[in-house]
């Protein structure tokens, strides 16, 4: 039998979980505030070459600077594309801050677009404010993170994954129970304070091109933090506001619209077309696309073809050098070039995603989660539409609070009974001689999630696919896994199904529709503000089960007028009479 | 040899010993994976290295590192006999917007590889100092275009009224097309009477995108006497020029102007559309209604939209709900 002797403990002030873009930024900013804290960056890969980020990025989406857009006017913005359902506090503090983190972030060397003056290039994208920075050398934006991170001495650890959050008898996080991915050995990391940073959910449903880690989101997002923030008793909101969004059919990235916008290309439908009549990113666009692949005016396409060949060369240098590599290839095999064809676009799987929707584990205006010492930050915490750089701010705001806690906080103790039963469950896929391999178990459970979970939703279905995902989880005692890549995967896949199950179960809980294609309930097709103008909080009640509650949504600070709360409603497509 | 507390450093500075020069080009590809800042030392003792190909990993990963730790080194390099390295160097310097770096780019500027000159510009435009304009107004007439654009772009950020018509003249007379557009959109920051002239004259430049930045500057800038430019602009055999020019005489309230703004109602490139109806809307004038009204029946979702925005501000008092 193990002892607690036996694991080996590592102890620090401040735990970042996830080297992304908000975890890096937290890391630094607690050290940058206290430089005597010790930090620590956990990362199951490299940091170097994981999270979002690292699969390219071509600039903001979201830039609010003087000039150009005020706090206000976004604010109002995100609760319109929200359909009121937010917490503006959150939305108004990343809006405050982004300007800052702009000029932070220009002086540690990242590139934004300027023009020939020196003033930002700023581009018009949205409905009413002007929020489009393009940063046409983003690829080098990890490089430059890491030189921080060197420069802060700031305690990197790759290849650590971390699976199960603890906490002390007061209930505040104390640490987190790890696996080291090369040899499986199982670690425990103490901390004052913890900041989850591992990005979005988004490898909950199969993409439609069929690969398993052809996904939309960077596939190693897939939930460890969802899944950790629930077990450890913080709630979840907004999950039934999936996130699904454009990308090149196929193509495990995003068309990039916004790049190829301000130059004059477009989404078409198969007639060359343009379609869209939603002015907001949002699950209203995202209806129309669906209705329009549905149509017989199918498929979509992202349409270049009418451009100039500078025009052209000047996005293929942007997607193909910095976006992603990948893509020039990906065309060249296909025998695409925007020069002369329209290329084909199609909607991503499901997922959980705050950068593009609202769905995440809950946190308030100071990067708070619902347990004590917890924060939370970028794709996986609950701020809606944050993008990169709302990862940014709330890295920076979660680092400099965390560290605060954590100087308040003694070293806390640890319960030993549930690492050494942590210990043995992380592990016994490992102990077993045969059973299941954990690829075959999540392409299982990803399928029922595309068979069942996906919009339209219907509560039939839902009701099957919950019990058939209920009953994957007798399935878990079989897993098998053959090294300790496998053993990774085998917990990676169990993330996915507590996913998946939280998915199910706050879209069932929310019985109207909203958010357009996120949430298109068919036994309940209308919007409902009377019932259900409130957040659902989804969390671990006190028998362990799997609950929602309503949230009432806070007072907002920025008031809406009477023709902002309905425009959502009049996104609705709007054709030629 | 130094000693290195952290193992990694301690193994890299190992194999950078070994007179293998393949085992040295593979311990300095596993500097980037250092979360130790002495690993700049080792960088820097790699770039200089004997052979070739561990100097090219060397500088392949400069950027890894913090140009502030190494500022003089990379001065030094800039002088490398080894190209890649001055190229990664003056790339490297470029990142460092410290203003303490500048007196050395400076003096750097001796260098006469182009690259390397225009690297050095580039890097001293983002510091926005002023001693660099005397090296900048020099390498206006350097013969690679490459650094008489950044020579462009140094004094363009610098927003000097002295430095005008140097950027005027670049603008009119430039041998090259990206030159001369960079030097029309820098003009941005003169009051516009003192850069009209050579902005509307270069709506006839050769080159369609130095059409398109002179209209996009008059459009910033209000030129309200670019009117019948402008509108001649419209007739542009370009749809990116016409879509410029549609847009700058909304900016600049041109009224005259839409007539031609309603011909391109009818136009098939429907991005210029869109532009027309957005840019009748900012006129709003009730002369414009007819085209407003056609534009509200179109088959793109955005010119309809635009058209109904249109309307609402062009249509007089108790007319606005048809």
């Amino acid at each position: 039998m193990t002892q607690l002797s036996d694991i080996k403990i590592k102890d620090i002030d401040v735990l970042v979980i996830g080297g992304g873009t908000a975890g890096p930024m937290a890391a630094i900013s607690a050290k940058e505030k206290d430089p005597n804290a010790s930090v620590m960056l956990l990362e199951k890969a490299n940091v170097k070459r994981s999270g979002a980020i690292s699969m390219g990025m071509d600039g903001l989406n979201n830039a609010v600077i003087p000039g150009h857009a005020t706090p206000e006017q976004y604010t109002k913005e995100i609760t319109i594309a929200n359909d009121g359902i937010v917490l503006q506090k959150g939305v108004l503090e990343y809006a405050e801050r982004s300007f800052g983190m702009i000029q932070k972030l220009d002086n540690w060397g990242v590139y934004f677009q300027k023009d020939e003056t020196g003033e930002y290039d700023v581009k018009k994208v949205h409905h009413l404010g002007t929020y489009v920075l393009p940063m046409p050398e983003g690829h080098n934006i990890k490089k430059i993170l890491y030189r921080r991170l060197r420069r802060n001495r700031v305690v990197v650890e790759n290849r650590y994954q971390a699976i199960r959050l603890l906490k002390d008898d007061d209930g505040a996080v104390s640490g987190c129970i790890a696996l080291a991915t090369r040899d499986a050995e199982v670690i425990v990391i103490r901390a004052k304070a913890v900041v989850l940073c591992t990005g979005a959910a988004g490898r909950i449903g199969l993409p439609a091109s069929g690969y398993l880690y052809g996904t939309y989101e960077n596939p190693t997002n897939c939930g460890d933090g969802h899944s950790m923030a629930y077990h450890v008793g913080a709630e979840l909101s907004g999950l039934e506001c999936y996130q699904i969004n454009p990308l090149l059919k196929d193509y495990n990235g995003p068309a990039c619209a916004y790049v190829t916008g301000p130059l004059g290309g477009y989404t078409a439908n198969a007639n060359g077309d343009r379609f869209i009549e939603c002015d907001y990113w949002s699950g209203q666009m995202m209806m129309e696309f669906y209705n329009e692949l549905q149509s017989g005016n199918g498929p979509v396409f992202l349409k270049l073809d009418h451009l100039a060949e500078e025009t052209i060369e000047e996005i293929e240098q942007v997607l193909h050098t910095n976006e992603r590599p990948s893509r020039g290839r990906f065309h060249d095999g296909r025998g695409n070039n925007y020069r002369t064809k329209m290329v084909e676009m199609h909607i991503s799987e499901i997922g959980f995603c705050a950068g593009h929707s609202a769905s995440g584990v809950w946190v308030n205006e100071k990067g708070e989660t619902t347990v004590s010492g917890l924060y939370g930050a970028g794709d996986m915490a609950s701020i809606p539409h944050s993008y990169m750089l709302g990862a940014f701010v709330y890295g920076e705001i979660c680092g400099q609070n965390a560290v605060e806690f954590a100087k308040n906080r003694s070293l806390p103790a640890l319960d030993d009974s549930f690492i050494l039963s942590q210990k043995e469950r992380i592990l016994a896929p490992l102990q077993r001689e045969d059973g299941i391999p954990p690829h075959q178990f999540e392409y299982k459970l990803r399928r029922l999630v595309n068979d069942y979970l996906q919009p339209p939703k219907i509560t039939k279905k839902m009701d099957i696919g919950l019990q058939r995902l209920k009953d994957m989880e007798r399935d878990i005692e079989f897993l098998y896994a053959r090294d300790p890549h496998e053993l990774l995967r085998a917990n990676e896949a169990q993330h996915v199904l507590d996913c998946a199950l939280m998915a199910a179960q706050a879209s069932m809980y929310r019985q109207e529709s909203r958010w357009g294609l996120y949430h298109h309930f068919v036994d309940h097709p209308e919007t409902n503000n009377e019932d259900w103008f409130c957040h659902v909080q989804l969390y671990k009640d006190d028998n362990d089960q799997m609950a929602c509650k309503k949230r009432p949504v806070d007072p907002y600070v920025i008031e809406l007028d009477e023709e902002e709360k309905t425009a959502y409603q009049k996104m609705r497509i709007q054709k030629v009479s | 040899m130094t000693e290195y507390s952290d193992p990694l450093l301690a193994s890299i500075a190992e194999r950078l010993q070994d007179s293998d020069p393949g085992i040295r080009r593979v311990a300095v590809m596993d500097l980037v994976d250092s979360v130790d800042e002495d690993g700049v030392n080792l960088l820097l003792q790699a770039l200089s290295d004997e052979d070739d190909l561990v100097r090219l990993e060397a500088a392949r990963v400069i950027d890894e590192f913090d140009p502030a730790d190494m500022m003089e080194a990379l001065v030094d390099a800039l002088n490398a006999a080894d190209r890649n390295v001055r190229n990664a160097a003056a790339k490297a310097l470029a990142d460092l917007k410290d203003p303490d770096a500048a007196p050395a780019l400076i003096a750097a500027l001796k260098s006469d590889d182009a690259f390397v000159l225009a690297s050095i510009l580039r890097s001293l435009k983002q510091l926005c100092i002023k001693d660099a304009r005397p090296y900048a107004i020099e390498l206006l007439g350097h013969e690679d275009p490459g650094v008489r654009r950044e020579a462009v772009g140094v004094l363009g950020y610098l927003q000097e009224i002295e430095n005008l018509p140097q950027l005027k003249a670049v603008a009119k007379a430039d041998a090259d097309a990206e030159v001369r557009r960079s030097a029309v959109g820098a003009l941005v920051y003169a009051a516009p009477e003192k850069v009209a002239d050579t902005l509307i004259s270069a709506i006839s430049d050769d080159h369609w995108q130095v059409r398109c930045e002179a209209i996009r500057s008059l459009g910033r800038l209000k030129v309200y006497d670019a009117r019948s430019a402008l509108i001649d602009a419209i007739n542009d055999k370009r749809w990116q020029v016409q879509e410029k020019a549609a847009e700058a005489i909304g900016m600049v309230g041109a009224v005259e102007g839409i007539p031609a703004l309603g011909a391109c109602i009818d136009n098939p490139i429907s991005n210029l559309r869109k532009t027309a109806v957005a840019a009748l809307g900012e006129l709003a004038h009730e002369d414009g209604l007819p085209y407003i009204r056609r534009a509200l029946e179109d088959n793109d979702p955005d010119v309809r939209k635009l058209a109904r925005w249109a309307l609402e501000r062009s249509a007089p008092q108790g007319t606005k709900t048809n």
